[in-house]
């Protein structure tokens, strides 16, 4: 299995596991591959420090994790951020987390940033949102980004592929159909008694991967999401890893999602 | 056996709850607790719309009486037709539980005729709550309305939904109320729930349960399969505490 959405990192609100726990789940449940980027880069002002110690901590383990940089495009020199991650750290794509960061998708500033993922061919992750609204015990409340945002997103940039991560159920089709042909989402928080059995004739099983949003969610409850789902082998295949492989290893935007 | 101690169903039609069953199968579930919150989910049920929820109830444990177990829907704004319900499908019928919601508070003295019929039947009552950072709905119940129930009637077993959404407190606020226990069912299947609540309640306090269909049989139990407890501890939430509660 290939997990497109996992993360390193403390968390403010509550213990969260770390790369010892990622690496023996992986173990457990049947996961080779991870893409991981920083929890850290969430929460500080400059994201750049989360990505940098995460390309520490994955340094040893790139056989099996594959970070990407978490980019605030509303920061000073983010370019310099992104080039830096993207060749000296050998990051393959971008997590961009518009509502924690305070950004709109279809800021003309994000062009540069997508000009620069197209022509290095990496994936860029859009992160719906990481909490339970109803569980944000703070003064200030962090809510999810509207699907519509990331569809209209996508389409401003069809050379690059987009990936919605968090998605709830109801929501993928809420960024407007037919989805464009670059835009993809990840399962991790698409939830109900019959999700993908949903999810796979309506969207197709070539536009959904497995994400288990580690460590915030424990990383068994996709794996048996998908375990358990009534779709066919083929399609848990592509949900699974072949879709991520596609998209991490050959990042052809032009190819099949 | 697997129990799943929190599920709803939509309606009494067969097609429905052939297909919860066969979600329920791929989770390897044996038997599934199950109320209705009417078929609109209304805030504040008509008189009509509780029989209907129970009818519906007691037309699906009839129908698979071995696949699930009943709970009727109980409101203290129709009190009557409530404790009519009860002595009909509970004190006459194969259903084993009494469901709240956010008809009123969990602590509401109206609500006392129903505690004390459910204490006289041996039936636990389920009772729905959260603590919401975005604010409760008009009369939605925190563990602590759930507590001062508990409190008054100490005889009663009252079984709190959800952990209140809010685990990390409400282990501790239902710590010493012995006749409460928890489900785990409902919200994101973040990490580390039910070791969090076993540093305070013990594991045969915690039932496991989905919120199904409005969320996913498989994925709500690994909040107890993933869980980092012993085996015993495992058997228990997963359905010999909740089995021992309703004789089933």
């Amino acid at each position: 299995m290939f997990d497109i959405n996992a993360k390193l990192g403390p968390w403010p609100y509550r213990p969260v596991k770390g790369l010892d726990e990622l690496l023996k789940g992986m173990d457990r449940y049947g996961i080779n591959r991870a893409v991981v980027s920083s929890l850290s880069a969430v929460h500080f002002l400059n994201p750049q420090d989360g990505n940098e110690a995460l390309a520490e901590l994955a340094a040893p383990h790139r056989d099996r994790l594959v970070p990407f940089a978490v980019i605030r495009p509303n920061f000073a020199l983010f370019e310099e951020d992104l080039v830096r991650c993207l060749d000296d750290y050998e990051m393959k794509g971008v997590v961009l987390y518009p509502n924690y960061h305070e950004f709109s998708l279809l800021d003309p500033a994000l062009g540069p940033l997508m000009l620069e993922a197209q022509r290095r061919r990496a994936p860029v992750c859009v992160q719906t949102g990481l909490e339970d609204v109803r569980r944000q015990f703070r003064p200030y409340k962090t809510p999810d980004l509207e699907p519509r945002e990331i569809g209209e997103f996508a389409r401003a940039y069809p050379d690059t592929i987009v990936i919605a991560m968090g998605l709830k159920f109801g929501q993928p089709e809420l960024m407007g159909e037919p989805l464009p042909r670059n835009l993809c989402f990840d399962a991790s928080n698409y939830e109900s008694m019959e999700a993908l059995e949903t999810a796979v004739p309506r969207f197709g099983a070539d536009r959904i991967l497995f994400g288990t949003n580690f460590p915030l969610f424990n990383q068994l409850a996709n794996v048996d999401k998908l375990r358990t789902a009534a779709i066919s082998a083929d399609d848990r295949l592509s949900i699974a890893h072949e879709n991520a492989a596609r998209i991490v290893d050959t990042r052809d935007p032009k190819s099949k999602i | 056996m697997i129990i799943d101690a929190h599920v709803h169903i939509l309606n009494a039609e067969s097609a429905h709850l052939q297909r919860v069953l066969a979600a329920a199968d791929r989770a390897s579930i044996d038997k599934l607790c199950i109320s209705s919150l009417s078929r609109t989910w209304s805030e504040f049920p008509t008189a009509a719309q509780i029989e209907e929820a129970a009818q519906d109830v007691l037309d699906a444990s009839t129908a698979y009486p071995d696949r699930f177990v009943g709970g009727v829907y109980a409101s203290a704004d129709h009190l009557d037709v409530s404790l009519d319900m009860i002595e009909r499908c509970i004190a006459n019928g194969p259903c084993r539980f009494v469901k709240l919601w956010v008809s009123q508070y969990a602590d509401d003295p109206r609500l006392d005729p129903v505690y004390e019929r459910a204490i006289a039947l041996d039936a636990p009552v389920l009772a729905h709550s959260w603590i919401k950072a975005t604010g409760n709905m008009t009369r939605e119940s925190t563990c602590h309305n759930v507590v001062n129930a508990a409190r008054r009637h100490p005889a009663l077993k009252i079984w709190l939904a959800h952990f209140s959404g809010r685990w990390e407190e409400a282990a501790r606020v239902v710590r010493d109320a012995p006749n409460v226990c928890m489900d785990l069912s409902g919200g994101e299947p973040e990490d580390g729930i039910v070791e969090c609540l076993l540093r305070h309640v013990g594991a045969d306090r915690l039932f496991f349960g989905s919120d199904a269909p409005g969320r996913s049989f498989a994925v709500q139990m690994t909040k107890v399969t993933s869980a980092d407890i012993g085996e015993a501890e495992r058997r228990m939430i997963l359905g010999e505490n909740v089995r021992r509660w309703l004789h089933v």
